[in-house]
């Protein structure tokens, strides 16, 4: 099958490869980008262990075609960190047990990231209904609300640390 | 599980996209998530997929003329968040915020949720209760479909080959009209055990005008007719919304499978429908 | 990813059961070419009784379940891979299929040759007469099959270098991975080495032996190029070990006060389509537990394995424990409905302040004062007014034959293998700890290193709640001979020097006899009018012995609570008449969401126990648990009698 060109910007950098048409978004930050965080779990679009950001949104990159997101801006897990240090997110997970065998771990991290980004106030019933198409067999998820309360609450410690640096 | 090969084109215009559709073996690609896993499960080939992601514009929703038109690239997300959706056809944001997973209602259109005509996807029931009006476009111009006439059966619409849909109208909420969207899950599981649809126009306690439509239950979205007419032009109680269930389980023809048996499916959604009449009803006004 | 690596596909039988006429495509390998024997099933199990009953890598002649390999395709790339699968032409004849234990035990042998589809029959506990008894409960009781459906599917590069097979595997053990392969295409151990790569949940499905592991091992050999496999979720439920799978008829005898005379029953293991392992001794296994926590002076348990046109039931969280006390708990409730008395009363009732071997060869603490204080922690008193259900349950884990460990002191650094493989149970947290305590060695120099066959000669797994115990215990005890060692060469015992010197100890901690553990949990619900049921509390409470890891304990409790309530509300595998999965997503499976769990409550005592460290076992204590506490509730709530898992919706709708 003919080859196509995709472009796109995954954590900041542009990238450019020729693919096959039906390489999934998965499949092509996993193996082309040598990305390997974000990971497949179901094939069937229920885990999300594959979530990334595409475009500002949290979707699952195995189902979506490498080729459709060609000229958008994707963020994967390995593009959450600054500097070497962890996002307040992930240092929640790590902090408030979030994880255990960890992987679904960046999936969950990913939606999370989008979650919270949204600035909401959110109660535990809402981050369970949020981390829906996110699948955990081993924390029972409550770890898990417990890392994305938490890790609200670094954000917001660290948006107040700034305003004041600002200042 | 990876789709098999297909050609890739990404018009855009939608004048390019009906082009490449004329392609004997080709296939609209929206938000993907019906189409993908269909591919990814080698339950479905295409030789083409038309990508109309990039079309411009396709992504709308504007209120004009006591009416809503939406753009066949609206995601889920967005009609689930849309102000003026929740506002003019809440029955609309109402389904949209019960489909599969935020994640996939990021990347879901409503376009692909009804094209695709899943006799278990919650937008066809939705389309059906409002009445919505479907424009499709070819290379030999536009034409209008009514909603119940779009729904052909399981995974087949009335889109004819080289057809796209173009445009969503449905008509706004008008004041006495209630409305509410139900769906009955298997604990995790994704799809539903059935769903209803219901828009009821409410005058003081009486029913004037009754959609009922059903998903899940049938091998497409069908409206439930019967249903409808027993209640139409009658005072609300919760014994005639009853009636209006057993009726509605009585005409479906749901199938036995890992979600329950028919048995089951014809009971569920027998109080499926009587508790959205009575939702329905309340919303519109009524008073119990 | 290797450089020049191979990607396998697995062509799998669409069949239940059906002769197999011809498989035709174009490189393939299949039966006519690798004619080996999966060497065993499940966690490192021994061979099977009956050679002939063993499941072949390829199917030949025959298929015997949907799922079962009949022949591997390789490429280049995963896409491709898939296309030569769709490419291969497979004839078949199709027979007739027997999908449940009760068709197989009526219908014809499923394997030509054989007389029955009985594979093992054990009667366990001493013979009796029935007693006089003022009352009798009888009933029969199902766990329908679930999949332990890790969120990582299985998965195996193997590479040859022309002298030497080395494996990467996703594995909850490489010391039975290696026997398996060796043992499969009778290769010498000298010449196999098995790596544990990352290892994303496991949950029993991940121990032991499978056809697609000697598949690729066979193919990177013949190919001489790198072959990797992994397994798709469709592949894990249509062909991966299944949980559970048990039926029992159960008659037990009482006194009017509640004094348990006798109990008698009959269990039947949906073994699937082959012998070997984990399906033949389940069976007898669960029988030997099923009088859990109670004294009871007669028992006999008729134990069948019988095969089914099923791939090949194997160890899922619990593994024969949550079966045996479901078993248990279900009758005793309806003991308490039928004397009308109070079920945590009737249950303290039966239990004794001293230890106890049951009749079926159970070994048992004193039970009541643990349980005493049970119904205080769970808070029952209360509870009971919102129809909360109770379980009680022994916890039997895999503590023989023990656990190898190694711990290597070199350049200030020390480095540990364990002979169980970690696969999220954070078994680095307990060795640090351990190491720490043993040997004074600050947590951060210390590393546990993933499973590696070249850096540990032998070792068992990570299963049966055994790795904090069997593997805690050989820490515990590689760190004093290397105490002993540095004593008996310089005297007085200091971390420093011992840190600066060359160290490498490896022990095998041999362990015999039972280290049986407590626990109960507590559950309430409301069910809705379409029978969906809401869990509201979920509260657990077990002996753990001595606590390694507090955060940990509590996070690997709640997940397996999560499995408890998947259990008993939304897991399974539901087949069609002939044998076609239907529940072929993960969830449709009922892997449980977010939305659907409560907020758990976990208490937890500490009598320690007799080994160095005091642990106790755990992993597997919240999958027996939950399902009895929740069962209970439902049928408080709904008023309708619960028999089987899941639990279904319809079952409980008005």
């Amino acid at each position: 099958m003919k080859k196509i060109t995709v472009k796109m910007e995954v954590n900041g950098k542009e990238v450019e490869r020729e693919i096959d048409p039906r390489m999934l978004l998965a499949t092509f930050v996993r193996d082309e980008l040598k990305l390997t965080g974000t990971h497949i779990g179901c094939d069937t679009t229920n885990c999300g262990a594959c979530t990334l950001l595409l475009d500002g949104k949290a979707v699952k990159s195995c189902t979506v075609l490498a080729a459709s997101a060609s000229g958008k801006k994707v963020i994967t897990i390995e593009g959450i960190s600054k500097d070497g240090t962890m996002h307040p997110i992930q240092k929640a997970f790590v902090e408030k047990h979030g994880l255990q065998c960890g992987f679904c771990t960046p999936g969950m991290i990913m939606t999370s990231y989008w979650l919270l980004g949204k600035g909401k106030k959110l109660s535990r019933e809402e981050i369970r209904k949020y981390l829906s198409g996110n699948l955990c067999r081993c924390t029972g998820y409550q770890g898990i609300v417990d890392s994305v309360e938490y890790a609200a609450e670094l954000m917001e410690s660290e948006k107040a640390r700034e305003k004041a640096r600002n200042r | 599980m990876y789709p098999p090969e297909f050609e890739y084109f990404a018009p855009n215009s939608i004048e390019e996209a009906v082009e490449a559709l004329s392609n004997e073996d080709a296939k609209v690609l929206a938000g993907g998530q019906s189409l993908l896993p269909l591919l990814k499960s080698r339950f479905a080939a295409f030789g083409k997929l038309v990508d109309i992601s990039r079309i411009a514009g396709l992504d709308y929703v504007k209120v004009e003329d006591e009416a809503i038109r939406i753009g066949p690239m609206a995601t889920i997300a967005s009609l689930e968040s849309n102000g003026d959706v929740q506002r003019f056809q809440p029955l609309i944001s109402e389904a949209a915020s019960q489909i599969a997973d935020p994640l996939v209602r990021n990347m879901g259109t409503i376009g692909g949720n009804v094209s695709h005509s899943d006799p278990a996807n919650d937008m066809p029931p939705v389309m059906l209760a409002l009445n919505a009006k479907f424009t499709a476009i070819s290379k030999s111009g536009e034409r209008s479909i009514d909603a119940e006439k779009f729904f052909v059966d399981s995974f087949q619409t009335a889109l004819d080959h080289g057809e796209i849909l173009k445009e969503i109208e449905v008509p706004v909420r008008r004041a006495g009209q209630g409305y509410s969207y139900m769906k009955l899950k298997k604990g995790s599981a994704d799809f539903s055990v059935a769903a209803v649809a219901c828009v009821l126009d409410v005058s003081g306690k009486t029913i004037k005008r009754a959609r009922i439509a059903l998903a899940s239950v049938s091998s497409k979205a069908e409206i439930a007719n019967d249903a409808c007419r027993h209640i139409e032009g009658k005072e609300f109680s919760e014994s005639l919304a009853e009636e209006a269930g057993t009726i509605a389980a009585k005409n479906a023809d749901p199938q036995s499978d890992s979600y329950g048996s028919e048995e089951y499916k014809r009971r569920a959604l027998g109080m499926l429908v009587k508790d959205s009449i009575i939702k329905a009803y309340i919303r519109g006004g009524g008073s119990i | 990813m290797l450089p020049n690596m191979l990607y396998m596909g697995v062509v799998r039988s669409t069949y239940a059961r059906a002769k197999l006429i011809k498989v035709s495509g174009k490189d393939i390998i299949d039966g006519n070419e690798l004619k080996a024997l999966r060497a065993s099933v499940g966690e490192g199990a021994a061979a099977a009784s009956n050679l002939d009953l063993m499941e072949p890598i390829f199917a030949r002649d025959m298929v015997y379940y949907v799922g079962q390999p009949v022949a591997a395709v390789f490429s280049d790339d995963r896409y491709s891979a898939e296309d030569r699968i769709a490419d291969v032409e497979v004839e078949y004849e199709p027979l007739k299929a027997f999908n449940t234990v009760k068709a197989a035990m009526e219908g014809e042998p499923i394997h030509p040759g054989t007389s029955s589809n009985v594979l093992r029959e054990t009667v366990v506990g001493n013979a009796f007469d029935d007693p006089k008894a003022d009352v009798v409960v009888e009933d029969e009781l199902t766990n329908e099959r679930i999949m332990p459906n890790p969120i990582e599917t299985r998965g195996i590069i193997a590479d040859y270098d022309g002298k030497r097979l080395t494996i990467y595997i996703s594995t909850q053990s490489v010391h039975s991975i290696k026997r398996g392969i060796c043992s499969s295409l009778k290769l010498n151990p000298d010449d196999v080495r098995v790596i544990q790569a990352d290892t994303g949940g496991g949950f029993g499905s991940k121990g032991g032996l499978y056809p697609e592991y000697v598949i690729a091992a066979y193919a990177a050999m013949k190919f001489k190029r790198p072959v990797k496999w992994i397994e798709t979720r469709r592949e894990h439920l249509l062909a991966t070990n299944a949980g559970r799978g048990v039926h029992g008829r159960m008659k037990l005898f009482a006194d009017k006060s509640g004094k348990l005379l006798a109990l008698r029953g009959e269990i039947a293991v949906d073994s699937g389509a082959f012998g070997g392992g984990m399906a033949e001794f389940t069976a007898p296994y669960i029988a030997m537990q099923v009088t859990g926590p109670y004294m009871i002076e007669k028992a006999s348990i008729t134990a069948r394995s019988v095969m089914t046109n099923k791939p090949v039931q194997g160890p899922y969280r619990g593994a024969g424990r949550p079966e045996a006390a479901f078993m248990m708990e279900r009758m005793m409730d309806m003991l308490a409905d039928k004397l009308k008395i109070d079920p945590v009363k009737l249950r303290l009732l039966n239990m004794s302040d001293k230890p106890f071997k049951s009749p079926l060869g159970l070994e048992i603490d004193a039970a009541k004062p643990f349980f005493e204080k049970a119904v205080q922690e769970l808070d029952y008193e209360r509870l009971k007014g919102d129809k909360a259900g109770i379980g009680f349950f022994v916890l039997v884990p895999a503590l023989a034959p023990g656990e190898t460990a190694r711990i290597r002191i070199n350049s200030g650094k020390v480095d540990v293998w364990l002979g169980g493989n970690a696969h999220g149970q954070g078994h680095e947290v307990f060795v640090r700890k351990l190491i720490r305590e043993e040997l004074g060695i600050p947590e951060e120099l210390v590393t546990l290193n993933k499973g590696d066959t070249d850096m540990l000669q032998s070792g068992i797994g990570s299963w049966g709640s055994r790795s904090a115990i069997a593997g805690g215990a050989a820490v515990v005890s590689a760190a004093r001979k290397l105490k002993k060692e540095f004593e008996a060469k310089h005297g007085k015992f200091s971390t420093t020097e011992l840190l600066n010197g060359t160290y490498d100890s490896f022990v095998f901690e041999k362990q015999e006899g039972q280290l049986n553990s407590f626990g109960a949990n507590i559950a309430t619900a409301s069910i809705d009018k379409y029978g969906v049921v809401k869990v509201r509390e979920c509260i657990a409470y077990y002996d753990l012995g001595r606590m390694l890891n507090p955060p940990m304990v509590r996070g690997q409790i709640m997940g397996g609570m999560a499995q408890g309530i998947g259990q008993t509300l939304y897991e399974e595998l539901v087949h069609s008449d002939d044998g076609q999965l239907l529940t072929a997503s993960i969830s449709d499976a009922g892997v449980p969401i977010a939305e659907n769990m409560p907020e758990f409550i976990v208490k937890v005592a500490e009598n320690g126990s007799r080994l160095p460290h005091g642990a106790k076992g755990l992993g597997e204590a919240p999958t027996i648990g939950v399902p009895l506490a929740l069962c209970r509730a439902i049928e408080l709530v709904s008023g309708k009698r619960i028999r089987s898992t899941p639990v279904k919706q319809e079952y409980l709708s008005d």
